[in-house]
């Protein structure tokens, strides 16, 4: 080890204040004749002026830095709540068209169907005219899918319209309920009214089966000795 | 302040008490970050990753603090070891800061404007000197010629016996010395 290497052990040690007599002495006359270790004795000495006090003993952390750990412990944690992570999100403008765009969409979608739905209207099934001195024959009509155990048909007549019945309590009555069976196919339900005056009048009917309410409105115009009857079939609806 | 002691606060952190963690670095935070800038070589952004990467590891680690140690001194040491894995991930990329920040870390008293900036500048170029210390050189050299803790401090700190700390400290300003030695035109 030449004098110039062990100078930078000696400044070290000088620099911790751990140099001893004899040292401090080589030191001295080896930097009286060096350039060299002169200045690198000099340039110590200035950094261990430096060094005391180069960071404060305490700092305080950056502005938000407390709001960001929190933040990151809460994710850690796993107690933020959904709208936590609002703040997080952040779009580009391309994708906040985008985004604007498909909701567009979806809605412009969902509108199309809806409107564009076809809301169920009375169907008129027929219409035929005769005369208020024979009594009018109407049939019910039902489709059954499959045999259907127990059904109930109940007609309703307006004031102007009555039974044509052989049985008197059947002729004076304003509503009646058939009760049987539906066989899978075609059933049909007849029965016959007549018109004891000009108006116009209303038949009511309904029949309850396969989870649905089947409903049918008979109008019936008379104007003298003449009637016209019109059937329509409702809109079957969810009972 | 909740007046919970340390036991009680870190049961409760345990159990995922945010609250209750903040209230156990609050202490330590604002010494940490002193010990954190000095390791960063005086970069305000640097300093503050990696203390606050401890904090979450400390966090998520709580249960792992068994208290044979107070929780500061805990704390001290995932900091410290946050430090080695962050300049194992940045390689030997210099440190970057700003005059302002350098200029900021120590308070000057009674020289000229001149001399304030030719100050400043040298603080920048020993920052520089130091952050290209190893580690485990740099925090002794933080903790014990800078921050002036005393040995018995740093040892159970850093977790070292006090002769290897005395040892550690000398090879330390040895190395600062052969630095200083090729770079001594910045500080004449």
């Amino acid at each position: 080890m030449n004098g110039c290497d062990k100078m930078t052990r000696l400044i070290a040690a000088a620099m911790g204040r751990d140099l001893e007599p004899v040292e401090a002495q080589f030191l001295k006359e080896h930097a009286a004749a060096c350039t060299e270790c002169r200045e690198h004795l000099a340039a110590a000495g200035a950094v261990t002026g430096m060094l005391k006090g180069l960071v404060p003993a305490e700092a305080d952390t950056p502005l938000g830095f407390g709001d960001r750990l929190r933040d990151r412990l809460m994710d850690r944690s796993g107690c933020r709540n959904w709208y936590g992570y609002l703040p997080a999100i952040r779009f580009r403008p391309m994708e906040l068209g985008l985004l604007a765009g498909l909701l567009l969409l979806a809605l412009g979608t969902v509108g199309f169907f809806y409107f564009n739905e076809e809301h169920p209207q009375p169907l008129l099934l027929t219409s035929k005219e005769v005369s208020t001195e024979t009594p009018l024959s109407i049939d019910l009509e039902y489709l059954a899918v499959h045999s259907i155990g127990e059904v109930a048909v109940t007609i309703e007549l307006d004031e102007g319209v009555k039974f044509h019945s052989d049985y008197a309590e059947v002729a004076a009555a304003r509503t009646h309920t058939w009760t049987g069976r539906f066989a899978e196919g075609m059933n049909s339900i007849p029965f016959m009214v007549t018109v004891e005056k000009p108006g116009v009048w209303q038949i009511k009917t309904r029949a309850d089966f396969g989870g649905w309410r089947h409903e049918h409105l008979i109008t019936l115009t008379s104007a003298g000795k003449m009637v016209t009857m019109a059937m329509y079939q409702l809109p079957k609806h969810r009972i | 302040m909740s007046g919970l002691n340390e036991k009680e606060l870190a049961q409760q952190a345990m159990n995922g008490d945010i609250a209750a963690f903040e209230e156990l670095i609050t202490a330590e935070r604002s010494r940490l970050y002193s010990f954190a800038l000095g390791m960063a070589g005086g970069n305000h952004a640097d300093a503050s990753d990696v203390l606050q990467e401890a904090f979450v590891k400390a966090f998520v680690n709580i249960k792992r603090f068994r208290g044979d140690s107070s929780f500061g001194t805990w704390l001290w040491r995932i900091v410290r070891n946050e430090f080695i894995n962050y300049r194992k991930a940045l390689g030997t990329k210099a440190i970057q800061h700003d005059d302002e920040e350098v200029a900021g870390l120590a308070e000057t008293g009674g020289t000229t404007a001149v001399e304030e900036l030719i100050l400043a500048e040298r603080r920048e170029k020993l920052l520089e000197i130091i952050a290209l210390l190893p580690p485990k050189y740099r925090e002794t050299l933080v903790m014990i010629d800078i921050r002036e803790e005393s040995y018995e401090k740093t040892a159970e700190l850093l977790d070292l016996s006090m002769s290897a700390l005395k040892t550690r400290a000398m090879r330390a300003r040895e190395k600062l010395s052969e630095l200083i030695r090729k770079r001594r035109s910045h500080f004449l």
